[in-house]
């Protein structure tokens, strides 16, 4: 119910927002303005743009399959928002409580798949076909990774459940387990203790050196699982003109550009609570410097919830940032090196990571 | 699941199952095997063609010495290992069948040396990536070895899986339309087949609990659960293996997979998954039959199965015109006759089960080995083709008709010996329950035999007294002419032919070398 | 009651999206359904208690095996121009047997009395039933009483794996 709640306008205010950045950090990198004519510095042309969408006639294309094409969209959508059930926000906003967590977001979402081969077949138009064949073998290849990757971080936590490797990340863990305790790089054998000191130190890209391999994975396997460049064939418009939602238009497409938005950041969230560190602080205890302690709250009090809430969020907007960054940097691969990346370096090396996760495990008792 | 916590604690458990490691070396070695071919394709690829076939054979003749020191090291009364939580059982059956898959398999590589199939596109001595081959090759030896050793349902089902997958992508590879679509046949029959093996497994599960055949509480709610379902579940789990021994009623595959697959690997499909499949079709009948509390006459119905296996093998098998499916039909009536043994039960049934396995499996092999070498001479596998080859080739044709002779069942040879232990186990078991349908089956399949009469003696019949087409003489005389020799045959396959087809002859004079080797194998479950 | 009502719910839908694959003539709206087949199942599953497969479920039939049954099934009928049909033949003789069948394991079903099962009853006295999640049980499970199976499926699993590139593979090589 909370994601209801919060989510759903969050998704919708946050898109508005996003694909205007976008706009303005592609207008950036290439040395342009951007959109200037509407607003001031040009921010309220998302929202004309949204009017204009929600204003235009719902087409179906002759040759469609109309209850199929009107259905895929939805689907696409619905997908990625059951995602979102699973992902803790603070400390005390934690999402659904199923034990099966994160393993129930990989499932959860790659069902959007399902809805895009809808919408490429029903289309019946050669381009939405294409595109809608090259996003599921992208995104079931790049699953792969995606996976196992965040095995890695189930490893080394031992737990499926986001709100629990959120905390374990932090200073607030013994409030959940009074035994628990972290040390410098996750070894004991160092005999460092950070639990009192939080902050980066507890992060698990910290805790366990290797996952910064590991979040490189998973932000390569991210991007393609959302279909950003250098990874969009599937839409690639200057091959396909927009892949598999060539033939829709309206509040339709306006619902797949949702999708595909709410997919940017339900990863970067993703990533931001599986590796750098969720909703908690980076600034360490220091002495008697308690720069952990007075920017993150108890948890239970509602400076925790803004707090926390502000960390995760710029934290998953830097994300995002960088897979914009990314877009307007890197050319376009094509399909035989997406494939190769994936499957023949991509997957033996987040393999190898597993092990050594596993490996770093054993240390870390 | 197994929701049950058991008593031991973890760590001891994990011992156990370190301990247990010990125990399937042989199997160990086999999936290493595999994997060191698996290697050695990637770094060798498509060079030194050779040395697979050497490493193959390494491989299994390693295991198969570990399985004969595993042999040695079993007492002869002892009732067997339960190993990895009662997963596998590890007696002296296991390691006899285990024994007979290696050897076979060592045979079946010997024969692919030689065998290229009709497109070429099968060859080991030019095929490019033979790597494959063996790594599935042995993927399916270490799922027969698994399933004749296997106890828990579990384990049984993803052994059949295990040679099924080998199964159906080794039909494959001969990468010609009638491959694959035997292939494609093979998969959908074994979908199904496997599928309704599930159902009964699942159902099984749900009535007792457990997977595991040997536990005390699977027969006691066994015993408890209702008739009708116990019957449903345990004829759908029956059905799974039926499959594997190609038995009707889940025959259907077997002559199309037999015409299309290259012939060695056909030659393995005759034998290994068979004995396989009939040791968990003996170790089911144990646990499972033998333990209905209720009045099931389920020795009637396998000998029904038995039946009807026989009569629609030979009678199918009369009509056909191309060997290698001849030969499927003719696999189909020998697992009526070894069913029979299974059905009996007795300790003397088993034996004779154990003979004509293994009987079975040298005269198979021969005659597959046989018919590629006559396939490679005249290009085709019609029995028309072998019009007058006895006298143009005198070894081959002696050798082909006492391969005929012993598949039929008839002396001098081991073929004989094998079907008399097996109709003296069902006379034997007739005698001790009366059972009117086991004198039918005993009828019916002395008649069936003389039915195979006719199918399997028309093969020398042609080579011998039929004489071969004009072109083929002249061919000949041209040879004669030039005082060469035109002989296709390769002295390594003859020689291995004659390997094969000696100990046919041996076993009918002196049987007991190997009755007293199976002797020693205590019929215990 | 309203668990009642949902568990009614989802069984419905597996049910009729079920009967749906049999009976539509078109092979794309059966695969389509039987993603919904899957996810009534899956929630099923979940009502048994068991959440881990239930994802699982999820994961690898709906989000694997059935996107690639779409895929080539996208990918026959697009090419040879037409759509892709089924028709069913002996329809009979193999409702007459579905129904036998049907009847008779009906019949069984009710007469078992699942819930006086003999070991059931055993477990729930003992208090072996498990209430919460299934996972950490799985994992410790999967290691130690069924490491056996875990192992032979990877080799299964490799072996279809090595079978399916070498297949697809060596057509590549002929055109």
């Amino acid at each position: 119910m909370t994601t209801f709640l919060f989510f759903l306008p969050f998704i919708l205010t946050y898109t508005v927002f996003a694909v205007y950045a976008e706009r303005k950090i592609a207008a950036f990198i290439q040395d342009r303005m951007g959109p200037m004519q509407v607003g001031y510095y040009g921010l309220a042309q998302t929202i004309a743009d949204l009017l204009k969408l929600l204003q235009k006639e719902d087409i179906v294309p002759q040759a469609a399959d109309r209850k199929l094409f009107l259905m895929a969209p939805i689907i696409i959508f619905t997908a990625i928002f059951a995602g979102f059930a699973t992902l803790p926000l603070t400390s005390g906003f934690t999402g659904s409580q199923a034990q099966v967590g994160v393993f129930f977001l990989l499932a959860v979402v790659s069902l959007d798949v399902i809805g895009i081969l809808i919408a490429g077949w029903s289309s019946n138009s050669k381009y939405s076909l294409f595109g809608a064949l090259r996003s599921v073998a992208q995104i079931i290849s790049y699953e792969i990774p995606l996976g196992l990757t965040v095995l890695c971080v189930v490893m080394i936590s031992q737990s499926f459940d986001l709100q629990e490797i959120s905390y374990q990340q932090g200073i607030w863990w013994p409030t959940l387990d009074a035994q628990a305790q972290n040390y410098l790089f996750g070894l004991k054998a160092l005999g460092i203790e950070t639990t009192g000191i939080g902050g980066f130190l507890t992060w698990n890209i910290v805790r366990m050196p290797l996952f910064f391999l590991v979040f490189l994975i998973f932000f390569i396997a991210s991007l393609a699982e959302s279909n950003r460049a250098p990874f969009d064939l599937p839409e690639a418009e200057s091959e396909l003109i927009g892949g598999f939602h060539t033939e829709y238009s309206g509040f339709r497409w306006a619902i797949i550009m949702l999708s595909e938005y709410a997919m940017m950041l339900l990863v970067s969230l993703l990533g931001a609570i599986l590796f750098l560190g969720s909703w908690n602080t980076p600034f360490p205890n220091i002495g008697s410097m308690k720069l952990a302690e007075w920017t993150s709250g108890t948890p239970g009090t509602w400076i925790a919830h803004v707090w926390g809430g502000f960390w995760l969020i710029s934290k998953a907007f830097f994300l995002i940032f960088v897979q914009m960054w990314v877009r307007w940097t890197y050319p376009r691969l094509r399909v035989d090196q997406l494939m190769t990346l994936c499957w023949k370096y991509l997957i033996p090396a987040s393999l190898l990571l597993v092990l050594l996760s596993g490996v770093w495990r054993l240390l870390m008792i | 699941m197994e929701k049950s916590i058991e008593v031991h604690s973890l760590g001891t458990q994990l011992s156990e199952i370190v301990e247990s490691a010990f125990f399937v070396f042989p199997e160990i070695c086999l999936l290493a095997f595999l994997l060191l071919i698996l290697i050695f394709d990637l770094i060798f690829r498509q060079k030194l063609l050779w040395l697979f076939t050497i490493t193959a054979l390494l491989g299994l003749f390693l295991t198969t010495g570990l399985l004969l020191q595993q042999w040695s090291l079993t007492a002869e009364s002892s009732e067997g290992l339960s190993l990895f939580s009662r997963m596998i059982q590890l007696d002296r059956l296991a390691i006899y069948f285990k024994i007979l898959i290696c050897v076979s398999a060592v045979f079946t590589v010997l024969i692919s040396v030689n065998y290229k199939s009709r497109a070429g596109s099968f060859h080991l001595r030019s095929v490019k990536r033979i790597g494959e081959y063996y790594t599935v090759l042995f993927g399916l030896l270490l799922g027969a070895m698994l399933l004749s050793m296997s106890t828990h349902l579990l384990i049984i089902y993803l052994a059949i899986e295990l040679i099924s997958i080998s199964s159906y992508i080794l039909t494959n590879f001969n990468f010609d339309e009638r491959s694959t679509e035997a292939s494609i046949k093979y998969i959908l029959y074994g979908g199904v087949s496997s599928g309704v093996m599930l159902y009964g497994m699942s159902l099984l599960y749900g009535l007792t609990g457990t997977l595991d055949m040997t536990h005390p509480s699977f027969q006691e709610n066994i015993a408890a659960a209702p008739m009708i379902l116990v019957l449903f579940a345990g004829l759908f789990t029956l059905g799974g293996f039926l499959f594997k021994i190609s038995s009707a009623p889940f025959h259907l595959w077997a002559p199309d997979v037999y015409e299309g697959a290259p012939t060695p690997v056909v030659a393995l499909f005759s034998v290994v998954p068979k004995a396989a499949g009939f040791v968990v079709l003996m170790r089911y009948t144990a646990h499972f039959f033998s333990q209905v509390s209720f009045d099931f006459p389920w020795q009637t119905l396998l000998a029904v199965i038995a039946i009807i296996t026989l009569l629609l093998g030979n009678f199918a098998a009369l009509w056909q015109k191309n060997v290698k499916r001849m030969m499927a039909y003719s696999s189909i009536a020998h697992s009526g006759f070894i069913l029979i043994g299974v059905l009996s039960t007795s300790s003397f049934g088993m034996l004779s089960v154990l003979f004509y396995v293994s009987v079975y499996a040298l005269m198979n092999l021969a005659a597959f080995l046989i018919i590629i070498m006559i396939s490679r001479e005249t290009g085709s596998e019609e029995i028309s083709q072998y019009r007058g080859l006895g006298e143009q080739y005198p070894l081959i044709g002696v050798l082909m008709l006492i391969a005929m002779i012993s598949l039929t069942g008839l002396p001098p040879t081991a073929g004989f010996t094998a079907k008399l232990f097996i109709f003296s186990s069902l006379w034997e078991a007739y005698q001790s329950s009366d059972n009117l349908m086991l004198l039918l089956l005993l009828v019916f399949g002395l008649f069936n035999t003389v039915v195979s009469l006719f199918y399997y003696l028309k093969i020398p019949y042609f080579m011998f007294f039929k004489k071969s087409e004009t072109t083929f003489v002249a061919d000949r005389f041209s040879h004669q002419r030039t005082g060469r020799r035109h002989d296709k045959f390769y002295l390594f396959d003859k020689i291995l032919a004659i390997v094969l087809i000696f100990p046919l002859l041996i076993l009918f004079f002196k049987s007991n070398w190997l009755i007293d080797f199976i002797h020693t194998i205590p019929f215990e479950f | 009651m309203i668990q009642q009502i949902i568990f009614y719910t989802f069984a419905a839908l597996t049910v009729i999206s079920a009967s749906v694959i049999i009976f539509t003539h078109n092979v794309l709206y059966a695969a389509f359904s039987l993603i919904i087949t899957f996810l009534g199942v899956a929630a099923l599953y979940v009502f048994a208690g068991a959440d881990f497969i239930a994802v699982t479920q999820v994961l690898v039939y709906v989000g694997g095996i059935l996107v690639l049954m779409i895929f080539s099934v996208m990918l026959t009928n697009k090419i040879s121009g037409q759509a892709v049909t089924t028709h069913s033949h002996n329809r009979f003789l193999g409702g007459l047997i579905g129904l036998v069948l049907f009847v008779l394991l009906m019949f069984g079903i009710l007469q078992a009395n699942y819930a006086s099962l003999f070991w059931l009853e055993k477990a729930q006295s003992s208090g072996n039933i498990i209430q919460d999640s299934t996972i950490q049980l799985l994992g410790v499970k999967l290691m130690s009483d069924y490491v056996l199976p875990f192992e032979v499926a990877a080799v299964l699993l490799l072996v279809a794996l090595i079978g399916a590139a070498y297949i697809a593979q060596r057509q590549m090589d002929e055109k």
